[in-house]
């Protein structure tokens, strides 16, 4: 009995040590817990060989991969056909500009510039005059579309909902002249695009 | 080519004369529109006012239709007007951009004084409006300065700053009201600060969800400290009892508006209550806040009441509000 104390003492003891000393010499650390990255070696015993020779001869990689394949099939694409069907778009999506009418056909824009002034690109350029019934309204409205950078500001300044970037994103052309865009352009973009601009945000109460 | 006035006056001096009359039309609603055909205002600019106030203050949109009907057309311009100027901060995305726009109802507030409004159908309505009626000049420009003031600032300091922002932007509109219903009197005018203090505050609260989702604060922030509530606890969405505290403290100061704007009901002359008929919109607001315990947060709030339109018509009817 009192060897097999003296025994535990002498393991409480050597612990106390080895924890004590622990802070002060790092190099007691003893690690074991390792883990092989390296390729395995091939068991060369009987029955691991037949297991590989049955899995090349009864080709069941080839079937696991055919398997695959076929649950692929069933699951759907993750690509859209794309000129025939498109992603979906945010109501924020700034793409091709387009100049607005109101419901009774009038053009909104009353030329005051305010969305020139604010184009960092400097791509907006606007001429106006009074008309002959006494109302002031644009003669040019051209946005050079290869300048534009798409940052919405024009939408945001324009006091009247007259400019707006529509959701149209499909408007390459084959010659540099052709983004040019003049006033004909931009209402009949608006015209085209009036149902998807108009369908905006509707509020139940003012916010402010 | 006549002008804006005389168009105005036209209309509705004579209303008559049914050859003036050019129609009475409309998509639901019936409101008269009388005026001869000339070019500087047409059915289609009172139109699209009406549908502006419809899709974006339908609330206030119903309380306009119970007033008599020589005052709607001018009413929907003043409330069109107020839609235009209240969504210039959230449609920008820079201060710099709102105050552009704010100088164009500025310049548009000016030409229409000078008589050469710019031919948008809400400038135009507004002109009309400001000649036949002889609108005040000094609440158009209150309205606007103000908000034009708020876009830089973007918060409120302390119940006091949240008090004097409602009074100049709704207060300001209901003077202009009162003026169309040719009302000048001092209780009517008294009632109406203290109706649009209670109706800027209520918004205040009630647009909190909205603007947390856009990472803005609009609630004072003197009573948002007083209970150590910090803007990301709004911004969060937080429902916790020093929320639902500092709510109710902002809540029962609008409620105290609102009381002090009907106890004055005796000495109001008798029309002007069509003015304030949209009370009802606060009081309901106020008294589904209570339902919910004060959680600004509750989706109940969110709800639209029916019973709105009814209830108004109930008020004008009783001769309250």
């Amino acid at each position: 009995m009192a060897t097999l104390k003296v025994f535990s003492t002498r393991g409480k003891i050597h612990s106390l040590i080895r924890q004590g000393l622990q802070p002060l010499c790092a190099s007691q650390q003893i690690r074991t817990n390792y883990v092989h990255v390296g390729q395995k070696e091939e068991k060369l015993e009987w029955s691991p060989i037949m297991d590989r020779a049955a899995t090349s001869v009864f080709w069941n990689e080839l079937f696991k991969g055919l398997g695959i394949c076929f649950a692929m099939i069933l699951k759907e694409p993750a690509t859209i056909n794309y000129p025939f069907e498109k992603g979906p778009l945010s109501p924020r999506f700034r793409g091709e500009h387009a100049l607005r009418r109101y419901p009774s056909g009038e053009e909104r824009c009353i030329a005051c510039k305010l969305c020139e002034a604010i184009c960092p690109a400097q791509a907006i350029t606007i001429e106006a005059e009074p008309r002959s019934d006494g109302s002031r309204r644009t003669t040019r409205y051209d946005i050079d579309m290869t300048k534009c950078i798409y940052c919405g500001f024009c939408q945001e300044a324009c006091p009247v909902d007259a400019i707006v970037e529509g959701p149209n994103f499909e408007y390459s052309t084959e010659t540099r002249e052709e983004l040019l865009y003049n006033k004909e352009k931009l209402l009949s973009n608006g015209d085209k695009w009036e149902p998807e601009i108009a369908a905006n945000l509707q509020a139940d109460y003012l916010y402010r | 080519m006549l002008k804006v006035s005389e168009n105005f006056t036209v209309g509705l001096l004579a209303p008559d004369k049914k050859s003036r009359l050019s129609s009475c039309q409309g998509h639901g609603h019936k409101l008269c529109v009388r005026f001869n055909s000339a070019r500087t205002s047409k059915i289609s600019d009172i139109q699209y006012c009406v549908d502006l106030v419809k899709k974006y203050d339908y609330e206030n949109y119903l309380g306009t239709l119970l007033l008599p009907k020589n005052a709607q057309r001018a009413a929907f311009a003043l409330r069109a007007f107020n839609v235009e100027l209240a969504q210039v901060q959230d449609a920008v995305s820079e201060n710099k951009i709102g105050l552009m726009r704010m100088q164009f109802w500025r310049d548009t507030v000016a030409k229409i004084i000078q008589g050469f409004p710019p031919q948008a159908p809400v400038a135009t309505e507004l002109a009309g409006a400001c000649n036949y009626y002889k609108l005040s000049r000094r609440w158009l420009e209150r309205m606007l300065e103000s908000r034009a003031a708020q876009i830089d600032k973007d918060f409120f300091k302390s119940m006091k700053t949240i008090e004097e922002y409602a009074e100049h932007v709704n207060s300001s509109l209901y003077y202009l009201l009162l003026e169309c219903l040719g009302i000048k009197n001092v209780h009517a005018d008294h009632a109406a600060s203290h109706l649009g203090k209670a109706q800027g505050i209520v918004t205040a609260i009630r647009a909190t969800p909205f603007h947390a989702s856009k990472r803005r604060v609009y609630l004072p922030i003197d009573i948002l400290s007083k209970y150590r509530v910090s803007h990301e606890d709004i911004i969060r969405g937080n429902s916790s009892q020093h929320v639902k505290d500092a709510v109710f403290d902002i809540a029962s100061i609008a409620h105290q508006h609102l009381e002090k704007a009907r106890s004055l009901k005796s000495s109001l002359p008798p029309e002007s209550n069509l003015v304030f008929l949209n009370a009802s919109i606060c009081d309901h607001y106020l008294k589904s806040l209570q339902k919910v315990d004060f959680n600004v947060f509750d989706g109940k709030l969110q709800h639209k009441n029916a019973l709105l339109a009814y209830h108004m018509y109930a008020n004008k009817l009783r001769k309250k509000f």
